[in-house]
């Protein structure tokens, strides 16, 4: 599959610190690609040099096969980009904002008010298409950025924090956008909500201090960096449990989720299911739940990152 | 095509941020008080007890008094209302949702710059419209010629100081920054103690001198300053853009 983003030892600093350092990156044609990474790991920093508002230091970033140093008009028509945090001409309403930007990309007449009334339906902003601006919820403004990202039809969608100021439904809103729009555009999004990335994204990549920790599908990710997971809960706090774990080297972590529940994760997984239920079992409190779980993609996040 | 869209967004904007209205009043403000006052000095000097002599004012004195007030205190407005013009946009965001589309930097300095000279013009011209109203109501009629002469160089001199506003609110990190640098070189502008009186003329405070010379039956050389002018202006506008197509948003 052709690629849409392609990131070459990209770099920036910013005097001494190091915001990406070398970062190599491989997003394909119409899929939907996570950004994942702590705050000041360096996502949008990345982000702004795919767009070109911030040039590279080293390296060079292929968006939609035109390099993000040449700031051509032509490559700007393929590109939607949301900001993080995204602000807006208070004074304009927000129909009046889609109509601006719509002829920024030479969209006019019937052609541009249909494309506004769409977009505006899509992001939930009918009713609110007239009002000013200065008046929207942070939310709002979010449902906006959205809208005017995809005014040309991007075949690239760079997305900053796309859900950072939404609430539930408006997320689920938002996320099921970005899943139907995977279908026809490469969708780029930075995130660190992970239940989100987990719930509509192909692959992901995870940076930390600038550097790329990870890149893979989400299921591969999974297979390759996550360790089987055992939750295990006594009806009382068990006397003995922790303490026998201790000693067995197929164990690699125990986590407390509560004063009489465990997690556990485990490098051997035969092992652990040979073993694991018997110390349970040995211990004097009763036990009340033992199940091997999938790992989510935040566990998998916190291990990489943490 | 996006120097058009940027424009017309522009002129929406100071609209709708009611900049129509406040440059323009200010410069009616000093349109009508320059006449009235003048008008009125005699007699306020008399309901003071001073008892003098004044000379009675002539229009062309009016036309001064306008200009001078023109190209002091309302060209402080203008930096006022300019000043936030670029680095308003870059510290609120809205530049990186314009200039990630197809609209180049130079179109977006262009546009400001176009929208607030002619805010600026359209204002002074109705303070200048005010002031020969009022002058040949009260004072006496002045000869429209020159008047109209003398008012477009003090306009072309309002437009060199929204050249330098928009300059400083391109390159300086805050709107008080750029407003606060600009004011410091229109007034250094002023005080440069330069003695030849041909330099004098061509720096772009040399206009309003020029025009109220226009005014009092001179004739001056009028060619070279406005061309310097204008050079002037699109020097600023060019190092405006040059600076700012190298600026990460």
């Amino acid at each position: 599959m052709a690629e849409a983003i392609r990131c070459e030892g990209l770099t920036r600093t910013f005097g001494p610190i190091v915001a990406v350092d070398h970062l190599d990156l491989s997003v394909e044609e119409n899929s939907i690609f996570g950004f994942l990474g702590p705050n000041g790991a360096g996502k949008s920093t990345t982000i702004k040099m795919l767009v070109g508002l911030i040039e590279p230091t080293a390296g060079k970033a292929i968006v939609a096969g035109v390099d993000a140093r040449d700031h051509s008009i032509r490559s700007r028509h393929r590109l939607g980009y949301l900001p993080e945090n995204p602000n807006f001409y208070g004074w304009m309403s927000g129909e009046e904002l889609l109509l601006f930007v719509g002829r920024l990309f030479g969209v006019r007449g019937a052609e541009l008010r249909d494309r506004v009334d769409v977009l505006l339906k899509e992001v939930g902003l009918h009713e609110a298409g007239k009002r000013k601006i200065s008046g929207y919820s942070r939310g709002m403004k979010q449902r906006l950025g959205m809208a005017q990202a995809l005014i040309n039809n991007p075949s690239v969608l760079l997305l900053d924090e796309p859900c950072s100021a939404l609430d539930p439904i408006g997320r689920m809103e938002v996320l099921n956008m970005i899943r139907r729009l995977g279908r026809e555009t490469t969708v780029f999004m930075s995130t660190h909500i992970l239940a989100d990335v987990d719930r509509i994204c192909d692959s992901v990549a995870i940076i930390n201090r600038g550097r790329l920790v990870a890149q893979s599908g989400i299921e591969e990710l999974r297979r390759r960096y996550a360790l089987p997971v055992f939750r295990i809960a006594f009806e009382t706090k068990p006397t003995r449990f922790r303490e026998a774990l201790e000693g067995q080297g197929w164990v690699e972590r125990v986590d407390e989720e509560g004063p009489s529940s465990f997690m556990v994760r485990v490098s051997d997984l035969d092992k652990a299911k040979d073993l694991l239920p018997k110390i349970a079992a040995a211990d004097d409190a009763r036990l009340v739940r033992y199940e091997l779980s999938s790992p989510t993609l935040e566990e998998i996040f916190v291990r990489m990152v943490g | 095509m996006s120097f058009a869209v940027l424009l017309r967004k522009e002129f929406k904007e100071i609209v709708r941020t009611k900049r129509i209205i406040v440059l323009p009043a200010v410069f009616l403000f000093f349109g009508i008080l320059g006449p009235v006052l003048l008008y009125m000095t005699p007699e306020l000097l008399k309901s003071q007890g001073l008892n003098f002599t004044m000379p009675a004012p002539t229009p062309v004195q009016s036309a001064g008094e306008y200009y001078e007030s023109a190209s002091s205190f309302a060209a402080i407005a203008i930096i006022l209302v300019s000043m936030g013009a670029v680095v308003e946009e870059k510290a609120r965001g809205t530049i990186q949702i314009v200039l990630t589309k197809p609209a180049r930097r130079s179109c977006f300095i262009a546009a400001k710059y176009i929208a607030l000279a002619c805010l600026s013009l359209v204002s002074m011209f109705m303070g200048s419209v005010a002031c020969l109203y009022y002058t040949g109501l009260l004072i006496g009629h002045l000869p429209i010629g020159p008047y109209m002469i003398s008012t477009m160089l003090v306009g072309l001199f309002l437009c060199f100081v929204v050249a330098l506003t928009l300059f400083f609110s391109t390159v300086l990190g805050s709107q008080m920054a750029a407003g606060g640098a600009t004011i410091v070189v229109f007034f250094l502008l002023g005080a440069l103690p330069i003695a030849s009186k041909a330099l004098r003329t061509m720096l772009p405070n040399g206009l309003v001198g020029l025009g109220n010379a226009v005014l009092a039956g001179e004739s001056p050389t009028l060619l070279a300053p406005v061309v310097a002018d204008l050079v002037l202006i699109v020097l600023i506008l060019i190092a405006a853009w040059a600076i700012f197509s190298r600026q990460e948003l």
